[in-house]
């Protein structure tokens, strides 16, 4: 039961890492990134790739993925400069597929849909697995803690009242003589490292990745949490990944002791349960749990 | 040589003529106004002018330097500033935060500043904290300060874009309709800081519907019609000029 209560947490906190990556780019700066499950794809297969054919230690991949999902963050948001709203959510979407398509399809880099076993751990082997997890929980804590310290940086900076501007308006934030092509490159791009950081360290956790670990439902997981939690907040982006992560186990339980019911049918009242426990949640808190608050004087 | 030059500036939309050859001049220290029938270019003018849309053809030249299709936060950087025709900012932002963020050269505004916090962005943002204190004092916003910008109405929207406008350090402001929605009282303190602003230095191009505000207010009056450049003078002149009355009023048909 305890190790299953640290893997729960070590959950939390990849979900956290999630949220606040998602945070940065549609909390901060109002675009939408319905794509992030393949920057956290992206950031897995980096990491796991180097570190396991290539034998490089588990730092320098969890350096690498942040920096291949920069650069394909940083190539989306240019590409994609023009684009608002609805087309920028397509073509978000569009790359968490193609992500998927390409490492189910390109046998000789990903294994296809057989996935990447024997993903190297931090001590893993070494240590017993009740050690391995807690150490790992460290880890992953230390993380959301220097991810989180950073989100709150940026966002209390002049930098972070630009992007809070663009979100509001581009069009104004440009005739207030900001670069905003510049700061929507860099937006996604930071979202989108800490997207991949949050995946190299999924890898590195379950020692397994495949493609069908990074479907579009984590995304709306991911979405979803955030939006419990607090748009724009950081706080309330880990508070809301959190929330997901327990409902998502607590709905393991109570439709456990619900009899009668099928595998599938088991499976689907699960979902209907998170959903309805969300949709109680943004009926009593519309703007989060934890709203945005305005700085003051 | 004139504050803003505009030359001979073409603008078409999907095959629909906005602007048709606009040229117009903006004599440095003037409120100068610029009217004309709905349809007449005026808003595309200042879109041209302001870097929000690029010209199809024809020069814009700002201060003897030629401007033609910077980009919006370049024209910003050299002082040429626009407001908006339906109050636009950011409704989210407090007021305080709306007007600083117009300030310029805050090194804070590049990320690995904002996460390093080096001692020169601390000391912008006082000096730009400063100039929004007095700024809001100029326009009486200074009781709003903490409120976000989404709570003030329609015409305190109106005060709080000229404000953001003169954190720039503006040599241009060109605004679009001003006045609009805004009541009797707050529109006659709003010309109030017009003129005190042009005494102080600050050169003024503004579009504007209600004519007994451009009448008191501006000299010169430029008059556009399709596009174009129609007449300009006093208000009076152009009042009394019949090519004027006719674009807005449209023309008797000709009658044999």
């Amino acid at each position: 039961m305890e190790n299953y209560l640290v893997a729960m947490a070590v959950f939390a906190g990849l979900y956290a890492l999630l949220a606040l990556g998602l945070n940065v780019v549609w909390g901060m700066t109002g675009m939408i990134n319905l794509g992030l499950v393949g920057f956290f794809g992206l950031g897995a297969y980096a990491s796991a790739l180097l570190t396991r054919a290539h034998r490089a230690p588990i730092v320098l991949g969890l350096a690498a993925a942040a920096l291949v999902t920069a650069a394909a963050g940083a190539a989306m948001a240019l590409t994609t400069a023009r684009l608002r709203g609805d087309y920028l959510a397509i073509i978000t979407l569009g790359f968490s597929e193609v992500v998927r398509l390409v490492a189910s399809n390109e046998l000789w880099l990903t294994n296809g849909t057989d996935g990447i076993s024997g993903i190297p751990g931090p001590w893993r082997g070494r240590v017993t697995p009740q050690t391995f997890n807690v150490v790992y929980l460290a880890i992953v804590a230390l993380a959301v803690l220097a991810v989180f310290a950073l989100c709150q940086r940026i966002r209390s900076s002049p930098y972070g009242r630009v992007l809070r501007a663009i979100r509001d308006d581009d069009q104004v934030a440009a005739v207030a003589g900001k670069r905003v092509i510049v700061f929507k490159v860099q937006a996604f791009a930071v979202s989108a490292a800490i997207l991949g950081l949050a995946g190299a360290l999924w890898g590195h956790y379950t020692s397994f990745i495949a493609p069908d670990v990074f479907t579009p439902l984590v995304t709306i997981y991911v979405v979803l949490a955030l939006t419990a939690g607090g748009t724009g907040n950081n706080v309330g982006a880990v508070l809301g990944a959190a929330l997901v992560i327990f409902l998502m186990e607590a709905t393991r339980f109570a439709t456990g002791w619900v009899g009668m019911l099928k595998p599938v049918q088991v499976a689907a009242l699960r979902e209907a349960l998170i959903g309805g426990a969300l949709l109680v949640v943004l009926r009593v808190r519309p703007r989060g749990l934890l709203p945005e608050r305005l700085a003051r004087s | 040589m004139p504050l803003l030059d505009v030359r001979d500036l073409r603008r078409a939309f999907y095959g629909v003529t906005a602007l048709d050859g606009v040229n117009l001049a903006v004599r440095r220290g003037t409120i100068t106004g610029l009217i004309g029938p709905n349809g007449a270019g005026k808003t595309t003018l200042f879109n041209c002018v302001s870097g929000l849309i690029p010209p199809d053809a024809g020069r814009v030249i700002f201060d003897g330097v030629d401007v033609t299709g910077w980009p919006a936060h370049r024209m910003t950087a050299r002082g040429l500033v626009r407001t908006f025709q339906i109050a636009r900012g950011f409704p989210r932002l407090s007021v305080l935060e709306n007007l600083v963020l117009y300030g310029a050269r805050q090194p804070g505004e590049t990320l690995w500043r904002a996460v390093a916090r080096p001692p020169s962005v601390a000391r912008r943002e006082r000096e730009l904290r400063h100039r929004a204190f007095d700024v809001a004092e100029r326009l009486n916003l200074t009781p709003l300060l903490d409120m976000p910008a989404s709570d003030l109405s329609g015409g305190q929207k109106k005060l709080l874009e000229l404000g953001r406008a003169l954190m720039t350090e503006p040599r241009l402001i060109m605004l679009d309709e001003p006045i609009a929605g805004v009541n009797p009282t707050l529109a006659a303190r709003l010309a109030e800081h017009l003129r005190a602003l042009r005494d102080a230095g600050i050169t003024f191009l503004v579009i504007e519907h209600h004519l007994d505000v451009i009448a008191r207010l501006c000299d010169p009056v430029i008059v556009m019609a399709e596009g174009r450049h129609l007449a300009e003078g006093t208000f009076a002149q152009v009042a009394a000029d019949e090519r004027v009355q006719a674009a807005y009023l449209g023309r008797r048909a000709a009658t044999a």
